[in-house]
């Protein structure tokens, strides 16, 4: 910039995002944001109009997710911003980037219960990594500038900047600053060295050790060091929901999903291993199962960029707190310096590997439609893809069979476990890789929560293809009930309503129905091959239930088998 | 056990508001609390007593720290005040 010119709040706040480097933003107008949206009229910002507030969120969620970049939603005050609140609050719980904007009452009026009026900051006070309320146009350059930057430092997070309508029109002499002044902001980024030093060495003493890693590893993009790691100290790698693709499923030394419906071999390791080297994790209670029979026998080496992770669910011997990517070529020089031999672990790689030979992930097919199967199909024929899912057996199935192999093709909601996440998270990722085929893996229960967003996307031209295992069914819900409830399916049966074909039509994209095994591949390559947005109503098997599981509260060893 | 935090933070409305709120929502219990600006008026200081073992108090005090406004924080011995 260097030179001020004279302009609107709403104008600054338009070129702030050009400053910003902000390509897409997903939004929904609003009274007091009028004056904003009049600049993005004809902004060079590719805006996209949701048909709900939620899934502008959501879509700028999976937007970040799948670039990396930070996504941007715009919402207008009272319901408009109450709205964004579930996709503000999943992305703090998943540590995603985003910098949501709300517009808010003109300040003479706030507090006085005007119309539309919300005390968003206020209400997201627990689910931003931080907040602000405009209350000065002057102010209004620096907030943003802050805003992305806390946004995409540190351990990542969402930032809501809250704009009065008469902000918006006050004028201003725009100057974007070159630099942020936080006093109470300093990222610890670099490891600290002596800590790093002392990793190294209990990694070379260890017998058993496992690789245990999270989203930590995708935020940093970390995937390279972390192979490199794995590789050098012949170590099993389990990656947790959040880090599927951070490490190739296909590798031999990938064990996959740990906790609750992770696979035998992964907890097992865990269980037995003697050193747990944690990268990017927060030791999550579907994870560790009963804590205090979590890896019993392990020292645990903690390495992550939040500080208040630290043996907050998990004591830790080790803590390393840092950017993982930095941290892990650190280490990896210091156990070259200290030359590991790889023999060391040869017996527990082998132990692991009978176990991943005795208890592989599996299910019963047979003339019936497996959902198992139609995710295996989707792997089979678009290995490349990225895969967004919703919440619940759809997600478990879509994380235990499909071979990941790349960072960032995996998008699902973790924490806070949104149903409803998926289809518009999937919007969100195919606007940010267009050249991507993208699959929302869903259940009729999470696609109905934000169906209406089809018409976002046929309007739009963005061909995402909703792949619904459809089996009229809360199912994660239901499989709840038949194993602890004696079957008793209270509220769980959503089954005929609606017909998803002519949904998909009536909003003019593309509807088609599978009932058999032998239609799944077909179906899948029209869809892909239409290039239109699409629905595929999968109507599979009503009571398949996702396996394997630990019960709540037992210990992760304590995985039972439970397919048919 | 109880323990005295001495909490410097800017001086912005809602700093409060922060503060408190992350206490009740993540289960601490706050004894007392006293706010008063410093020398510096861009900066105030909060005393804060809270109960709890030394787990809590980590975790109170890496909480504390991750808010944007909290400047700096200072586990008090008896004797330093």
């Amino acid at each position: 910039m260097g030179k001020k010119t004279r302009m609107t709040g709403a104008r600054a706040l338009i070129e702030s995002l050009y400053a910003e480097k902000v390509e897409v933003m997903f939004g929904y107008p609003g009274g007091v944001l009028l004056p904003i949206y009049d600049e993005l009229y004809d902004a060079d910002i590719d805006h996209i109009l949701v048909r709900h507030e939620q899934a502008a969120a959501h879509a700028a969620d999976g937007y970040a997710r799948a670039t990396g970049k930070v996504g941007v939603c715009l919402a207008t005050s009272g319901p408009g911003a109450t709205n964004l609140v579930t996709g503000i609050a999943n992305a703090y719980m998943d540590s995603v980037p985003m910098v949501a904007i709300t517009g808010q009452v003109p300040r003479p009026l706030i507090g006085n219960d005007a119309f539309q009026e919300a005390n968003i900051t206020g209400i997201t006070l627990p689910i931003t990594k931080h907040n602000y309320l405009v209350t000065d146009v002057n102010d209004l350059p620096r907030i943003i500038k802050e805003a992305f930057h806390i946004a995409s430092t540190g351990r990542q997070g969402p930032v809501l900047i809250d704009i009065p309508k008469d902000v918006t029109t006050d004028e201003i002499d725009f100057e974007y600053p070159d630099k942020v002044d936080l006093k109470g902001y300093k990222p610890v980024i670099t490891g600290h060295k002596q800590q790093i030093k002392r990793g190294a060495e209990a990694i070379i003493k260890a017998r058993r050790p496992v690789i245990y890693v999270g989203g930590g590893i995708i935020s940093s993009n970390a995937s390279k060091e972390l192979l490199e790691l794995a590789e050098a100290i012949n170590a099993p790698v389990t990656t947790t929901l959040m880090a599927k693709g951070a490490f190739p499923d296909t590798h031999p030394l990938c064990v996959g999903m740990p906790g609750m419906h992770g696979t035998k071999y992964a907890n097992f390791a865990i269980q037995e291993s003697d050193l747990l080297i944690a990268i990017g994790v927060r030791f999550d209670d579907r994870v560790t199962g009963k804590v205090d029979s979590f890896a019993p026998n392990a020292r645990i080496i903690h390495i992550d960029i939040d500080p208040a992770e630290i043996s907050k669910n998990v004591r830790v011997d080790i803590p390393i707190v840092g950017n993982a990517r930095s941290i892990l070529k650190m280490l990896v020089e210091f156990i070259g310096e200290l030359k590991k031999s790889k023999s060391t672990t040869t017996q527990w790689i082998k132990k692991v590997e009978k176990w991943k030979q005795q208890y592989p992930l599996k299910y019963l097919m047979d003339e019936t439609l497996k959902p198992q199967y139609i995710v295996e199909q989707i792997n089979e024929l678009y290995p490349d893809s990225i895969i967004v899912t919703e919440v619940g057996q759809n997600q478990m199935w879509a994380a235990q069979y499909f071979k990941y192999s790349q960072p960032r093709t995996f998008i699902s909601s973790g924490g806070l476990g949104t149903m409803g996440f998926g289809f518009p998270a999937a919007m969100g990722a195919k606007k940010g890789c267009p050249d991507k085929v993208v699959f929302d893996i869903a259940g009729d229960g999470s696609f109905q929560m934000n169906s209406q967003e089809l018409a976002t996307v046929v309007k739009n031209d963005i061909p995402v293809i909703v792949a619904i295992l459809n089996n009229g069914f809360l199912g994660m819900v239901r499989q709840w009930q038949d194993l602890f409830f004696d079957k008793r399916y209270s509220f769980t049966n959503i089954d005929n309503s609606v017909d998803f074909v002519k949904l998909a039509e009536a909003y003019g994209a593309l509807g088609l129905r599978v009932t058999k095994p032998e239609e799944v591949g077909p179906a899948l390559k029209e869809a892909v091959d239409s290039g239109r947005p699409t629905v595929i109503d999968f109507v599979v098997e009503r009571e398949e239930n996702v396996s394997p599981m630990v019960p709540a509260g037992a210990a992760i060893n304590e995985i039972l088998d439970l397919e048919a | 056990m109880k323990h005295t935090l001495a909490v410097l933070v800017e001086n912005k409305s809602g700093v409060l508001t922060r503060v408190a709120g992350l206490f009740s929502r993540r289960g601490f219990n706050i004894e007392s609390l006293a706010v008063g600006v410093t020398d510096n008026p861009d900066m105030s200081r909060m005393t804060i007593v809270v109960s709890g073992d030394g787990h809590v108090l980590e975790q109170v005090i890496k909480q504390l720290n991750k808010l944007i406004d909290v400047i700096r924080v200072s586990d008090l011995e008896p004797g330093d005040f």
